[in-house]
């Protein structure tokens, strides 16, 4: 059982507070969304969670073990993955080739300098199967920049996967997408959550509410719930601040 | 992937770019690769034959200077990484191999050690001087972003500019001759500009070979990562700098193994091979070239001397005219004249 903790994490632009005297935690075989309205602090959360960010004070934890001191790079090899919120695959390659690259992450270097990537018989096999695992397997030799948007959210999951990740740090995926689209890229995070930990960003609050196992609403920096989405639902302050639009309506 | 369907598709998926000249969308960069090398293997026999001898060194020039200019194309066009400084390296490898050639002319020592002519001494220094050189300039510069970069690594290319208009001993920023020393390739006297063209051309053909591989290699792949995305590189598990910074350095090495082999070929030591404008020169027989092709480098160098030469033989005021071509290059074929003679394919795998 991974789990992805922090605790009191606080994190100042200036005098402006984005993330104050924070706590979460995220379990493997778990949905944890991060919810809040724009501002709130979700994506410096998120930043500070995945090592881009250094926190002004707190500590964050995988499995017991502090990893705050860890850099971006160094948590991905520790097992934190993250997508992000604007699609930031590598436009020259195939969406085969993006996959190799996060595959080849996992190497313990990548000085070679000879021998032609292109011809990793094993390396290319597995990148198949994580685009035929997030649905893109006929995409495989398409140049990313000709896949359609839905297509570029999937192939960024995929990328996230490559490092078989137990931790997988998602700033909003379904960002952009037909309902169709976001409806199966949700049962794709709620297959990839049975044996990974997801902290999910997400402003679509359909899918948050038919997907998370547990919500936390952020607000101004610090948390004012964290439940199961009937609690979150029930709950007054929420509604205030959050929800009002979206359920009252 | 546990599906019968898609276990069938992978085989034919993955075998399609076994092989250097399988369907790979490479394969024209590769084909334009080879037969510009076949042309530059006969052009010094054809102008010799037409009665142009003098043509030869003006050859060799454009294989040297080729040489450093797809070496910062290395750089620039798969790395990202501008630099307004390869000149720098130019002339650390001029000075290193020309110091040397000084140093076994006057008989006396450098640093202890006595001097050499001997290019199979020479140029390897110089690459070796080159490579940690640009550790200690890539090192620093690389901490900078965008056009910081390029005004850091301009800076680094003024400091050692003036260090060696400061070198008396070499004759200041006079230079020094160097036109009694033997050019000598282990056993081969080169004397002859055709015998040297060809011992250059051969070094050209080893680095396009060399640098074409590792442009196709993981660690090429990373490079090329790391120009369109850094962010996402480390979001990926990449320790980006260390990448950075040793392509940066291989190219540095391979410019100065060219600023070696420019001053064992004019056999005149001065600064100039430092200058900035010589960086200038180098940016602009890339992006003639065009940019991400390695090849291009050498194109470019050939476009840019071949003006030259024309213009010089019509007036004295040959750089107006130098101008003109460039501007009608640069316009008439706006991704280099690789881009355009590939029309826009893929330069690697």
């Amino acid at each position: 059982m991974t789990e992805l903790s922090c605790q009191g994490l606080q994190k100042a632009f200036g005098g402006l507070v984005v993330t104050d005297d924070l706590a979460l935690s995220v379990a493997s075989g778990e949905i944890h969304a991060l919810i809040g309205p724009n501002g709130a602090g979700k994506t410096t959360a998120l930043a500070q969670l995945s090592g881009e960010l250094r926190p002004d004070a707190g500590t964050v934890w995988l499995d017991g073990a502090d990893i705050t001191d860890l850099s971006l790079p160094q948590r991905v090899h520790a097992g934190v993955a993250r997508s992000y919120q604007i699609s930031s695959v590598f436009r020259d390659f195939t969406a085969r080739e993006n996959v190799e690259l996060a595959l080849q992450a996992m190497d313990r270097h990548s000085f070679r300098f000879f021998r032609p990537a292109a011809r990793n018989a094993k390396r290319i096999e597995r990148a198949e199967a994580l685009l035929d695992q997030v649905g893109l397997g006929e995409e495989a030799t398409v140049s990313a920049q000709r896949l359609s948007h839905g297509q570029t959210r999937q192939l960024e999951i995929a990328m996230a996967m490559a490092s078989d990740p137990q931790v997988l740090l998602l700033d909003e995926p379904m960002a952009g997408m037909a309902p169709d689209e976001a409806t199966r890229l949700a049962e794709l995070i709620r297959s990839l959550a049975e044996a990974v930990a997801v902290l999910l960003v997400e402003h679509d609050m359909d899918v948050v509410f038919s997907v998370a196992d547990r919500i936390s609403v952020l607000h101004q920096g610090s948390l004012i719930a964290s439940g199961d989405p009937d609690q979150i639902r029930a709950d007054p302050d929420v509604h205030r601040l959050y929800l009002r639009d979206d359920v009252e309506s | 992937m546990s599906d019968p369907q898609t276990a069938t598709a992978s085989p034919t998926r993955t075998g399609l770019r076994f092989g250097l000249w399988a369907r790979g969308p490479s394969r024209w960069h590769v084909a334009l690769t080879v037969v510009f090398l076949a042309l530059l293997s006969v052009a010094p026999l054809w102008v010799e034959a037409s009665g142009r001898g003098y043509l030869v060194t003006v050859l060799t020039r454009v294989v040297i200077f080729g040489l450093a200019a797809m070496s910062l194309d290395f750089v620039m066009g798969y790395g990202g990484m501008v630099s307004l400084g390869h000149a720098t390296f130019l002339g650390a490898g001029a000075y290193t191999a020309g110091a040397l050639t000084y140093h076994s002319l006057d008989g006396s020592r450098l640093l202890g050690i006595p001097g050499t002519d001997q290019a199979l001494v020479t140029w390897p220094l110089a690459t070796v001087v080159g490579a940690l050189l640009g550790l200690v300039i890539g090192g620093l510069s690389l901490r900078t972003k965008g056009v910081y970069f390029i005004m850091a690594t301009l800076a680094f290319n003024q400091m050692i500019y003036f260090l060696f208009n400061a070198l008396e001993i070499y004759g200041g920023d006079d230079g020094v001759g160097l036109f009694a020393a033997r050019r000598a390739i282990g056993p081969i006297d080169a004397s002859d500009d055709m015998v040297f063209y060809y011992v250059c051309f051969a070094v050209l053909v080893v680095f396009t070979v060399i640098l074409n591989l590792v442009v196709r290699a993981p660690f090429g792949r990373v490079v090329r990562g790391c120009r369109s995305n850094m962010a996402r590189m480390a979001a990926l598990g990449y320790q980006t700098y260390r990448y950075r910074l040793a392509a940066f350095a291989l190219s540095a090495a391979i410019t100065s193994l060219a600023g070696a082999m420019a001053v064992t070929e004019s056999q005149f030591l001065s600064p100039s091979f430092a200058e900035w404008t010589e960086s200038g020169e180098l940016l602009i027989m890339v992006i003639v070239g065009g940019l991400g092709s390695l090849i291009g480098g050498v194109i470019g160098a050939g476009a840019l001397f071949l003006l030259e030469e024309l213009s010089i033989d019509i007036t004295d005021n040959w750089q107006f005219f130098v101008g003109i071509g460039l501007l009608a290059i640069v316009l008439g074929a706006p991704r280099g004249l690789t881009g355009t003679l590939l029309g826009g394919r893929r330069s690697h795998d």
